[in-house]
């Protein structure tokens, strides 16, 4: 006769960086990659196809045109980003952790900025003498760029932590199945604890 | 519980009224400066480009900034030319002290504005529209590997996906003999 060891009663913080961090990652980066290619959409109407930049509205602009143009809409996507940056970090370790770090530092940023321009599109004032919403590297560079470099910014760090930290070697620091060997089907001698 | 419940709901129900009124506001629009701080009588002038959407049409409208005031003056007092041909102006929908061309102008374009207050007309000196700005970036060569970055990424994704789906939820650990 055999019995199972039992977890210790988890909260949600720590199950979603435990057992649940993997799907969790994943679903994570699912939202993440959609975002993404729909700016590399933009990026490339623009850039490769030589469209004009008004009308460079990415694959979802062309259907629903207020989704681009919606400050609210930017925003909450940068918050959702942010929240699930600082959500899942602490189911990672050593460099992983470094690289996760940096990509929600980046993303830190670019979320001030999207908070500037809601509040200006809030209250009808414009920035720096500007006719319309805009942030502060946007002195700079223009927006489509400096979004599509932000947005770049951040999913390389984040990749290169989840690469890190899925690798077998990290298998015995976390406290997660992220880095476990693929499971066989119909394998045996393994009980979910 | 039901307090904190109750505070979470009102909270909810304020972001949204407060989000409410910005869904439509316009967002992710450029706009360059064409021209600033020019003098016009009492008036420091800047001259926008900015590229409005009017229905399925969207052109770059030219924006005459009244800087640092807090409206305009009549629509009938300013008065704008591109290539000496009179274009209207409006009061603009993205900033208070704006007034706002209703068609576009493109690169080469010689503007003229000239502004009255019933007595005096101050005009301004002609600008003609720059090139639109060139990226400081290799833009097709950064597109091009974060289009292959994101295709690996995406497969790669797509496999650990089924196999975190494969696996039990949670963690599992060796069976251990009882003692």
């Amino acid at each position: 006769m055999t019995e199972t060891t039992t977890a210790p009663k988890q909260g949600f913080i720590e199950k979603l960086n435990g057992p649940w961090h993997e799907r969790a990652l994943w679903v994570y980066l699912t939202i993440v990659i959609v975002h993404w290619v729909e700016h590399l959409f933009q990026a490339a109407q623009i850039w490769i196809l030589g469209m004009p930049r008004p009308q460079a509205l990415g694959a979802l602009g062309y259907v629903f045109p207020w989704l681009v143009k919606s400050e609210v809409m930017h925003f909450t996507y940068a918050v959702l980003m942010f929240i699930g940056l600082v959500l899942l970090r602490r189911g990672f370790h050593g460099t992983a952790k470094s690289w996760w770090t940096a990509s929600l530092v980046i993303q830190g940023w670019h979320l001030f900025e999207h908070t500037l321009l809601l509040v200006q599109a809030t209250v009808g004032q414009n920035l720096f003498g500007s006719p319309v919403p805009t942030s502060v590297l946007q002195q700079f560079v223009p927006r489509p760029e400096l979004h599509l470099l932000y947005n770049f910014a951040v999913f390389v760090p984040m990749i290169v932590a989840m690469w890190l930290h899925t690798r077998p070697d990290q298998a015995d620091v976390n406290q997660c199945s992220c880095a476990d060997a693929p499971m066989r089907v119909g394998q045996t001698g393994l009980t979910g604890a | 519980m039901y307090a904190r419940r109750l505070l979470g709901v009102s909270t909810a129900a304020f972001l949204a009224l407060g989000l409410a009124t910005p869904v439509l506001a316009h967002g992710d629009h450029d706009a360059r400066p064409l021209a600033r701080d020019l003098g016009a009588g009492p008036h420091r002038i800047s001259l926008w480009q900015v590229y409005p959407d009017a229905s399925t049409a969207m052109t770059p409208h030219l924006i005459v900034m009244f800087d640092g005031e807090a409206s305009t003056p009549p629509a009938d007092d300013v008065a704008v030319t591109v290539n000496a041909t009179p274009m209207a102006v409006v009061p603009s929908t993205t900033t208070a002290n704006g007034l706002e061309t209703t068609d576009g102008v493109v690169e080469g374009d010689v503007l003229t504005v000239a502004i009255s207050d019933g007595t005096q007309t101050w005009r301004l000196d002609p600008v003609i529209v720059p090139p639109p700005p060139t990226s400081m970036l290799p833009m097709s060569e950064l597109i091009y590997s974060s289009i292959f970055l994101t295709f690996a990424t995406a497969i790669w994704m797509a496999r650990r996906t089924a196999r975190a789906w494969r696996r039990p939820a949670v963690r599992a650990t060796p069976a251990t003999p009882a003692t």
